[in-house]
């Protein structure tokens, strides 16, 4: 039981830092690829739109 | 009968958590409406103009895949295996990363142009394998949402201590109204605007309410707590009290499936800007298809020990049997957390819930509509369809899943944990799916006939749901019965394609 233990309390551990530290990233950076994606769809209808 | 009503059951929600959760629910549905001004074509529609970056895209992915319902249903095997349900949550990372690093599957699909995986069907097989493969998809993926609105709304109840049943039902329809508004309007654009202002009050909530129970419990005492109460089978899957080889044999093709599989997860490849976005995506949703599970599983083993430790409680949770049971078990992690938790941080996870609640159904509602329309509807009428009309239809179909969610929910009386009912459900779709998509992808000798066959064979999963068991005295355990029908789909598939000739629209 020893293995599973250790096993579970390392998955557990690693998983949540890992998580705050995606967390983070992901707030930070996903804000600025929303900022990115608005800007592209507009260009892109400019360009179609009839003229 | 409710088997809790005879107990006194208090939570520490109150008026500052009404309001953030109101706050919450506002800058969610006005977020959504603001998206639709970027709608103007079908691609804008469905896939965003195929234009997310990889940091929206791992927002957007674990916002859809960490629904209010998959914290229930893992809360519910945390509480019911202990740390054993850990190795769930393990494959499913595994498997994501392998899908990550590797690109197998989603690179080529993202390569194929594809929007949806029917419309890759088409591409290999011809027009008649799109629309069988799209109908059994959106059948599959609606069966497997029926039970969200019925999860989220026990959570609901426990949490806020709404014990009347009509204003409960009241809530959740307008949560789901709120829903199907902004993303009906907004389409895909809607869906990622509106996930990543979710992803980031979940991701905060499940965080914080991890730690907080950590300080207020003791991760020692927890471990302690769940040896006490389920022994060696509360921390080692293959232990004969525990889940058994068989099952984690079935959670490794799961962990597959979700990542790789999944329409939800297929429409991220789908809509990322480049091949290598769709592998960044993918890693660093690994450790969301990770997180999505464990969290709930901490806080449905948290629940276990300190419903455990109450002699008022211990009978009436740990010891639940009959038609009622399984229920029982959902509703313990949000009733120990409605104690646990104080008043202001319970708010705060409160909205995280309904973030992870909404950004599922808003990927959901709108997957299976674009499948119903795209692959099923606009290839039966001979692609006329104009782009308004797809749209229009696309609408239509989400607010007929919508009515569906809301009968389907209070009609099915669970005869299973109810992740189990979720990989039962979706079997129907991604046995058939598994052969016919990677053998598509990766084998020239794929054929038409192998792939029907392997559709028809999904549908024998379905044998595995509780109800079903019990009406034809079935005794197999329902991951047998999954992993034969897989079994059977791959075979015919093989067999189907080897003794068919290529026909015309067949590549290969």
């Amino acid at each position: 039981m020893g293995f599973w233990k250790l096993l579970w309390t390392i998955t557990w551990f690693g998983g949540l830092v890992v998580f705050t530290y995606l967390w983070v990233q992901v707030t930070r950076f996903g804000w600025r690829d929303l900022r990115v994606l608005f800007r592209t769809v507009e260009a892109d209808a400019v360009e179609e739109r009839p003229r | 009968m409710d088997p809790l009503a005879h107990l006194n059951l208090s939570t520490n929600f109150g008026a500052v958590d009404w309001v953030i959760v109101i706050l919450f629910l506002v800058a969610s549905t006005v977020a959504g409406l603001y998206a639709q001004r970027f709608i103007r074509t079908m691609s804008d529609y469905v896939v965003a103009d195929r234009a997310v970056q990889a940091y929206l895209g791992v927002a957007t992915i674990i916002a859809t895949e960490m629904g209010l319902v998959t914290v229930m249903y893992s809360a519910q095997k945390g509480f019911t295996l202990g740390f054993a349900a850990f190795h769930i949550a393990l494959i499913a990372c595994i498997m994501a990363l392998i899908v990550g690093r590797t690109g197998f599957i989603v690179v080529p699909l993202r390569r194929s142009g594809a929007m949806t995986i029917p419309e890759y069907y088409e591409q290999r097989y011809g027009r008649g394998v799109r629309v069988l493969g799209g109908l059994i998809l959106a059948f599959s993926g609606i069966l497997n949402m029926g039970m969200f609105l019925k999860a989220d709304s026990l959570f609901v109840t426990a949490v806020m201590g709404i014990a009347d049943p009509t204003a409960l039902k009241l809530a959740m329809t307008i949560m789901l109204a709120l829903v199907l508004l902004y993303t009906c309007l907004g389409g895909m654009m809607a869906v990622l605007v509106t996930d990543y202002l979710q992803f980031v009050v979940m991701g905060f909530s499940l965080v914080v309410v991890s730690v907080f129970l950590m300080l207020r419990l003791g991760w020692g005492d927890v471990v302690s707590g769940v040896e006490n109460l389920l022994g060696p089978a509360g921390f080692n899957p293959l232990h004969e009290g525990s889940v058994g080889p068989t099952y984690v044999l079935w959670m490794c093709v799961l962990g597959l499936v979700s990542c790789g599989l999944w329409q939800t997860s297929a429409l991220r490849a789908s809509a990322a800007a480049d091949e290598e976005v769709v592998k960044k995506t993918f890693s660093w949703g690994a450790v969301g298809f990770l997180i999505r599970f464990l969290v709930p599983y901490f806080w449905g083993l948290c629940a276990l020990v300190y419903l455990g430790s109450q002699p008022a409680l211990r009978d009436a949770f740990l010891h639940a049997t009959g038609p009622g049971a399984q229920e029982v078990s959902l509703r313990a992690m949000p009733i120990a957390l409605a104690q646990l938790v104080p008043a202001g941080l319970i708010g705060i996870l409160t909205a995280g819930m309904l973030a992870a609640a909404m950004s599922t159904y808003n990927t959901y509602l709108h997957a299976w509509s674009a499948v119903l329309t795209q692959d099923v509807l606009a290839p039966l009428l001979g692609d006329k369809l104009t782009e308004r009309g797809r749209i229009r239809f696309t609408q239509a179909f989400m607010v007929a899943q919508g009515i569906f969610l809301l009968v389907w929910g209070l009609w099915y009386q669970l005869g299973e944990d109810l992740w189990d009912y979720m990989a039962l459900t979706g079997a129907v779709y991604f046995c058939g799916a598994i052969a016919t998509l990677v053998g598509g992808l990766y084998w020239r000798g794929a054929r038409k006939a192998g792939a029907y066959g392997s559709f028809a064979c999904g549908f024998l999963a379905l044998l595995g749901l509780g109800p079903v068991k019990d009406r034809l005295g079935i005794t197999w355990s329902g991951e047998a019965i999954g992993l034969f029908a897989l079994g059977m789909a791959i075979v015919v598939f093989v067999v189907g394609s080897v003794l068919t000739p290529r026909q015309p629209g067949e590549e290969g």
